[in-house]
């Protein structure tokens, strides 16, 4: 009987039923957004164990050395409450990518910061870039707030190919 | 004046009798309306979502999930208006209207049919009236937002690269052909539905190819044809023409048209076209009948057996194609397959227009006032509950809008819906009350005398039309957006912004700034102004000023812009402004507003005005040169 009936009379017919579908699907589709909503804004990395080596653009990469200090050599000083963190990589450069891209970010939990222009280190067979060829120690200086500095856990290394990858590491 | 007060008693009349109806259908029906509504509501959030993943890996795909989406949402749209009519006793009316045998109508027995016949125009009046533009942009919005797409359009964009614009003709084309082929394959198939639902799909898909891709050939076209020395040789003939005609007169003229074109055409457009057009078109949900359909209409009239001009030409088309040979057999079959299609479609809905256009003055008024105050009302209500929640950074409205959207989408569409088949079966109404004892018309207002609506008069038509025309423009001129939500601060204050902590020192002025080293100089004034930012973390942030004195404003200049506070840390910067000395004025002040997380994407945010306290005459204070720095200083963590 009711199949015989026009489809907009079995709508009204059916008030109940459809009310709690789209109840439920509206439920459904909120939820949806939600849970896809929850991972806004939040970057998250794959990570390489402390100490393990990492492969990345051609190059193999190590964090070696995690070291808060008050003054960069030249005698550059962090401003009031900061401190500066100079982080140590062990790199095989030797089939690196011919664009000799590289970035360096300090990973502190969900923050990051930027690594200081103009650090030279002391050393002159450390680097402070990604050079095609290289084999060595590739350093980067980091200005942080000192009341993070517990709280650091790692480098960002992003290169021209595949994902930035955090390598693990603590302040010691 | 006894014609203008009936007039407006009748247009009281029919808007009160309208109200009346509609809130009586909600009262019965708010379940099954509410659960269309919802049911629209949820298929939009879901289908940007997934066009959010899916643009990410094949642009194309987007297309299919915005016309899945397109087709589910006017399903929806279409079976409201349809279980309203049910509602009210439409069906029945036009039964006993009708001088045509009854025929089952698809639109009663199968909802795949009712959209076949409806989905295109309704496709065309969402183009018009920029409801698929403003889907299409949450998409972008969203997708840029999640995917760091630049541009997502951009891969649809027909002259970004041949392929895209070959692929694009291709699949209209061969959407054209496939209408024509699966038309008559549908009425033979076993399985109608699932033969309708596909070319329902291939329609809506052909319409957003159209939308993405027609819009970009034509923005191209405008940005060529202004490029072009014809357009420049076309303006130095205006020119030239109008030299002899003095300035005051052509300036009154450009005002004019200005004022036409960019203020009255919108409101009629917008304020009188669309609740017609979507009236018109609320017509073709309502079966056949409706639309064999100038036999009701003309009841109570003389009918004339002149065929419209479109029938004449269809019949000579038939009458030729029936002796023609060869390739004329050929061209006319070709020409009645394309007109076939317009004649599913376009003629109907014109000839729904038609019908709503002669249902009489009062009727139209009270529809365009009702549908102009239900439109205010939704969109006041959007800007409050906006205003309520406060300026958030774009991440937070992007989380939020679904449920935003359940303001308009659901509730305030929701009502409109209903408001529409209402005034639809009130016009059908009127029309069957001049057929006399025969029809039985369903909605009739309380007031005698507003059944004879279609017979009009001039004094009727003026009042209505003036009426009308007040409450259209009075709502077109009330702001329809919220705005920003502006915190006020003064100097060596220092006031939150959306998290960072934005303080400015008393502004200094000069002729010109020494930067590195180098002396630059101005025909005009600097303004520089000493802006610290703090960054709690955990994101970069950054803010942009607006250097503001009356209607003036200023960007900074060239170097430097505002301070972006790294994470954790407070910085200062040397703003500057290059701005004309007149604007340096008591009420100057610098407008901040925070970027985010993204640089392109706004909602409704913050925004700082710090008030400069300028003294009259502080441009006295001038000085030849001022040393700034041309790099944000850290001063502090």
């Amino acid at each position: 009987m009711t199949a015989s009936l026009p489809w907009a009379q079995r709508l009204l017919q059916r008030r109940r039923e459809l009310l709690a579908a789209a109840v439920a699907i509206a439920v459904v589709a909120s939820a949806a957004w939600l849970w896809v909503a929850a991972g806004d804004g939040t970057v998250t990395y794959p990570t390489v164990p402390a100490g393990q080596t990492h492969h990345a653009g051609g190059a193999t990469w190590t964090l070696t050395r995690l070291t808060a200090v008050n003054t960069l050599p030249g005698g550059t000083r962090p401003v009031t409450g900061a401190v500066f963190v100079v982080a140590d990589i062990q790199a095989d450069l030797s089939n690196f990518g011919t664009d000799d891209f590289c970035s360096l970010r300090l990973h502190v939990q969900a923050w990051e910061f930027d690594s200081e222009v103009g650090y030279l280190p002391t050393d002159p067979m450390v680097r402070t870039s990604c050079r095609r060829g290289d084999r060595g120690v590739v350093s980067a200086a980091f200005e942080v707030p000192a009341s993070l500095l517990d709280r650091v856990d790692g480098v960002v290394l992003a290169t021209a190919e595949g994902r930035a990858t955090v390598l693990a590491g603590r302040i010691g | 004046m006894a014609a203008v007060r009936s007039s407006l008693t009748q247009l009281v009349a029919e808007l009160s009798s309208l109200t009346r109806h509609t809130v009586r259908v909600l009262g019965r029906l708010w379940a099954p309306v509410l659960s269309l509504m919802l049911l629209g509501w949820a298929t939009q959030q879901l289908s940007i979502l997934i066009a959010t993943e899916v643009s990410a890996v094949w642009a194309w795909g987007v297309i299919i999930v915005l016309a899945v989406g397109a087709v589910i949402q006017l399903a929806t749209v279409i079976a409201v208006l349809r279980v309203v009519a049910v509602d009210l006793g439409l069906p029945k009316m036009l039964a006993e209207a009708s001088t045509v045998e009854s025929v089952d109508d698809d639109r009663d027995t199968s909802l795949v049919a009712l959209l076949n016949i409806t989905i295109l125009p309704f496709l065309a009046m969402y183009v018009a009236f920029g409801y698929l533009q403003d889907y299409a942009a949450r998409l972008t919005i969203v997708a840029t937002y999640r995917k760091g797409i630049g541009d997502l359009l951009g891969a649809l964009n027909p002259l970004e690269n041949t392929t895209t614009l070959i692929v694009m003709l291709v699949l209209l084309g061969a959407g054209f052909i496939f209408k024509r082929l699966v038309d008559p394959w549908q009425r033979r198939t076993r399985h109608p539905l699932v033969v309708g639902g596909i070319q329902i799909m291939v329609e809506a898909c052909l319409a957003f190819v159209v939308l993405l891709g027609g819009y970009r050939v034509y923005q191209s076209f405008s940005l060529w044809w202004d490029s072009r020395r014809v357009s420049a040789w076309l303006d130095h003939a205006t020119s030239a023409v109008l030299a002899p005609v003095p300035s005051e007169v052509t300036n009154a003229v450009a005002a004019t048209w200005q004022a036409l074109s960019g203020q009255l055409w919108p409101v009629l457009v917008d304020g009188l076209a669309r609740p017609l057009l979507w009236l018109a078109m609320a017509g073709l949900v309502f079966g056949s009948r409706v639309l064999t359909l100038a036999d009701l209409w003309r009841l109570g009239r003389p009918v004339t057996h002149t065929a419209t001009r479109r029938e004449q030409v269809l019949a000579r088309l038939q009458s030729q194609s029936s002796t023609a040979r060869g390739v004329r057999a050929i061209v006319l079959k070709a020409q009645t397959l394309a007109a076939s299609g317009i004649d599913d479609t376009v003629i109907p809905a014109w000839q729904s227009l038609r019908l709503v256009v002669r249902a009489g003055w009062p009727f139209l008024g009270a529809f365009v006032i009702g549908f102009t105050a239900l439109d205010l009302v939704g969109k006041q209500l959007e800007v409050w509950v906006t205003r309520l929640i406060g300026g958030q950074l774009v991440g937070v409205w992007i989380k939020i809008y679904p449920f935003l959207d359940l303001l308009p989408l659901v509730l305030v569409m929701g009502v409109t819906w209903v408001f529409l088949a209402v005034a639809y079966t009130r016009a059908l109404s009127i029309f069957a009350g001049e057929a006399g004892e025969t029809v039985a018309p369903v909605l009739v207002p309380q007031v005698p005398g507003v059944l004879r609506s279609l017979r009009t008069s001039r004094v009727q038509a003026i009042t209505v039309i003036l009426v009308t025309a007040l409450v259209v423009a009075g709502a077109a001129a009330v702001p329809a957006t919220p705005g920003s939500q502006v915190v006020h601060a003064s100097v060596l204050t220092s006031t939150d912004l959306h998290g960072q902590q934005v303080s400015v020192d008393h502004p200094r002025f000069a002729t010109a700034i020494s930067i590195g080293g180098k002396t630059v100089t101005t025909d005009e004034l600097f303004v520089i102004v000493r802006v610290q930012v703090r960054n709690p973390g955990p994101k970069p942030g950054s803010v942009v000023a607006t250097f503001v004195s009356g209607q003036s404003r200023y960007p900074t200049w060239d170097f430097g812009g505002t301070p972006t506070a790294p994470p954790g840390f407070l910085v200062a910067q040397d703003v500057v402004f290059e701005v004309d000395p007149s604007a340096v004025t008591p009420d100057a002040r610098l407008v901040f507003s925070a970027v985010g997380e993204n640089i392109a994407l706004h909602g409704y945010q913050k925004t700082l005005e710090v008030d400069l306290a300028l003294p009259p005459g502080a441009v006295a204070a001038t000085q030849e040169v001022i040393t700034v720095s041309d790099m944000p200083e850290r001063v502090g963590a």
